[in-house]
């Protein structure tokens, strides 16, 4: 197995930079947007805070830092797939825009994510010829099942499905070929996800044929598992998991979920069990461990940038946040 | 002068002695410094640190010549008076580099790794160097301990 | 007024009755505002409690809203939300409050396809908080529509009182006491034209009288 002793060396000494706990309270206690965006200033984020000019472009600074990470390991690692399984949602996210734009009619190009593995042009491109040869296999494949399935009903979630379907697909595939810790970290994703989904339909109402299509194959549990309990009292879907490797979802999310069925914490607690299992790369030396972690790391750290910011330009109180606040990796 | 088969064994015994610890030191201080150049790259100002760690896995192959030196000195290649070796002789001569050799080999690697864990260490803390050195010399005991049994067996061999 | 009408009895006549018709279309005036007032009053009362509802859940919608939007990125949030599922169709018909004119307003909900979801998103990487705004805002579509029904027809009435007030002040203060000195007027000119003829009958009887005599 690969080690990636300089990567990892020079992932140990880029996790120094991470945004702390000790940081956090300072974003937190900064009394405006503006405020917190100088508190970064001394963060690596420093610098493309200072390109934005505006604060409310917060989020092109999150990106163009991310692109940057990922080109760090790209780059060290010599192995592009690390980054892929954390890029190839940009991909699918820009063909659900730009095919959503083209049955609106509309242009949407301000929306489109530019640090997926393609190029947004080419997509783009793709998607007007309708002619999608050009793109990689998985997107290609994952288009052209998009539009027969948004042909077929008009209904714009299944084209979210069909390409979501892709994508979790696509990322296990990326990577088994890392290794056991990816393949387990892409599992582990699929199913803290297919949970959430499970519960919010539930939640709000929709037939359980529907359910079948939104959950996402490839994880430890079987689609079939959430059908199964589907129309079963929640509590017995709630044991079954307790006494599965998410007995932790239960305790800290799903438990509190059932009295009063409240999105924020459940999602707390379903981001932070993959924060934990990305720790474990904290404490390894080398191999894929800690660069995946780094890796849900920066994702993570783009999530909790992403909360403060919203929160301090819409003058949400501090303690709103805080239920909010996902673990930190450091 | 009529080469014997204990003179070559003994001689196998020096190159192996001088080999194995030098590919293993090799290895270790290319593992170490692959990851210091890793550290190196994001803070330039720890190269000093990183350095002193890559350097630790290099003292095998140290360990390795010298046993190579006390051979060739026993059986008189350094000198000009090459000793007409029996084979038992150079058997024996063999036996007593195997632990520098081997231990040199497999040491060197386990503290190359050791000294780039110990990079993460320098990266994050760098006021712990001294605690990922430690890490990496309880390895480095192992090398000097085979060391001193190589040498001791050859100074008690007596022909 | 009263100086350049002709004080005649045909012009009496004809001012008595266009004052009982003044009166008349007071009463009535005053009856009309009296009623619109009591519409007005009770739609005021339904307005305060639909708007009152209304502003509640939109602005728990919106927080829903911004924290969805906290947890989620701009780009994945419009995305989410860029093609909708449903397509609302509103005809806008006219009803008759005390013959004013005022909208009424029909939903039709076109679904694209018959199927229960109102959710045009995928649940990979969206959040529930996100669930949550979108149903607070569907389920309070037609109360909006409604609040805008009732407000229009609010503002409407109010008009419409406001001109029947002025119309009844005229007739009240303007038409009526103007139309009651006239005929007063016409009256006394009336009666001194009958004192003055039998003041000349008098003299002429006198006169003639006197002749005979």
């Amino acid at each position: 197995m690969e080690e990636y002793l300089y990567a990892t060396a020079r992932v140990k000494a880029l996790e120094i930079k991470l945004i702390s706990q000790n940081l956090t309270e300072r974003l937190l206690d900064a009394p405006s947007a503006e405020e917190t965006a100088k508190v970064l200033s001394e963060t690596e984020y420093g610098s493309y805070f200072g390109e934005i000019g505006s604060v409310y472009n917060f989020e092109e600074a999150i990106y163009k830092h991310l692109k940057d990470v990922f080109r760090i390991i790209d780059d060290s690692t010599g192995n592009p797939d690390f980054t892929r399984i954390f890029r190839y949602k940009y991909d699918i996210h820009n063909l659900k825009v730009l095919l959503k734009a083209s049955y609106i009619g509309e242009s949407y190009e301000d929306i489109l994510i530019p640090i997926g593995t393609v190029e947004v042009e080419r997509i783009k491109k793709t998607v007007s010829d309708k002619d999608f040869s050009e793109l990689p296999a998985f997107l290609k494949d994952a288009a052209h099942e998009a539009v027969a399935g948004f042909e077929l009903n008009h209904d714009p979630q299944y084209v979210d499905f069909i390409l979501d379907r892709y994508l979790y697909s696509k990322m296990l595939d990326t990577a088994k070929r890392l290794g056991d810790f990816a393949e387990e970290f892409v599992k582990t994703e699929i199913d803290l996800i297919n949970i959430n989904t499970f519960l919010r339909f539930r939640k709000i109402g929709i037939s359980s044929s529907r359910l079948k299509e939104a959950l996402i194959d490839g994880g430890y549990l079987k689609p079939s598992f959430y059908v199964e309990y589907f129309a079963e009292p929640l509590n017995s879907f709630a044991e079954s998991l307790s006494v599965s490797r998410y007995d932790r979802v239960v305790d800290e999310g799903i438990q509190k979920w059932i009295v009063d069925q409240d999105a924020t914490q459940l999602e707390k607690a379903l981001d932070n069990y993959l924060i934990d299992l990305a720790k474990q790369g904290k404490y390894e030396a080398f191999g894929v461990k800690p660069i995946l972690g780094f890796l849900k790391a920066k994702d993570n750290e783009a999530k909790l940038l992403r909360l403060i910011f919203v929160s301090k330009i819409n003058e949400i109180p501090v303690e709103k946040i805080r239920e909010r606040l996902r673990d930190t990796y450091v | 002068m009529e080469i014997t088969l204990g003179q070559f064994i003994a001689l196998l015994g020096a190159a192996l002695a001088v080999l194995l610890p030098g590919i293993g030191s090799a290895k270790g201080v290319g593992i170490a410094g692959e990851s210091a150049a890793g550290v190196v790259t994001e803070d330039p100002n720890k190269f000093g640190q990183t350095l002193l760690l890559q350097a630790m896995p290099g003292t095998q192959g140290i360990y390795g010549l010298l046993t190579g030196f006390v051979i060739m000195q026993k059986i008189g290649l350094i000198g000009g008076n090459f000793l007409p070796l029996t084979t038992y002789q150079g058997l024996l001569v063999f036996s007593s580099a195997l632990p520098i050799a081997l231990v040199g080999l497999y040491s060197g690697i386990a503290q190359g790794k050791t000294a780039a864990a110990g990079m993460g260490i320098v990266a994050k803390r760098p006021e712990e160097l001294a605690k990922g050195i430690t890490y990496a010399a309880i390895v480095e005991t192992y090398a000097v301990l085979a060391l001193l049994a190589s040498i001791l067996m050859l100074f008690g061999i007596k022909f | 007024m009263k100086t350049n009408v002709n004080p005649t009895r045909m012009e009496l006549t004809k001012l008595k009755k266009r004052l009982k018709v003044a009166r008349r279309g007071h009463k009535l005036l005053k009856d009309k505002q009296d009623e619109l007032i009591k519409k007005f009053v009770d739609l005021v009362k339904k307005n305060k409690e639909l708007r009152e509802k209304v502003e509640d859940e939109l602005s728990s919608a919106l927080r829903n809203f911004v924290m969805a939007r906290a947890v989620m990125s701009k780009e994945i949030v419009e995305e989410s939300l860029m093609y909708p599922v449903e397509k609302v169709d509103i005809d806008v018909e006219t009803g008759n409050i005390m013959s004013v004119k005022v909208p009424k307003i029909k939903i039709h909900k076109k679904k694209k396809k018959a199927s229960d979801n109102k959710y045009p998103y995928g649940f990979a990487n969206t959040s529930g908080e996100l669930d949550n705004a979108i149903s607070i805002l569907a389920d309070i579509l037609p109360d909006l529509l409604e609040l805008a029904e009732i407000e229009k027809t609010c503002q409407l009435l109010a008009d419409e009182i406001e001109k029947t007030r002025r119309r009844v002040n005229a007739l009240e203060h303007i038409m009526i006491p103007e139309l009651e000195e006239t005929i007063k007027y016409i009256s006394m000119k009336l009666d001194e034209a009958e004192r003055a003829n039998i003041t000349r009958l008098m003299k002429v009887k006198e006169m003639v009288m006197e002749k005979s005599v």
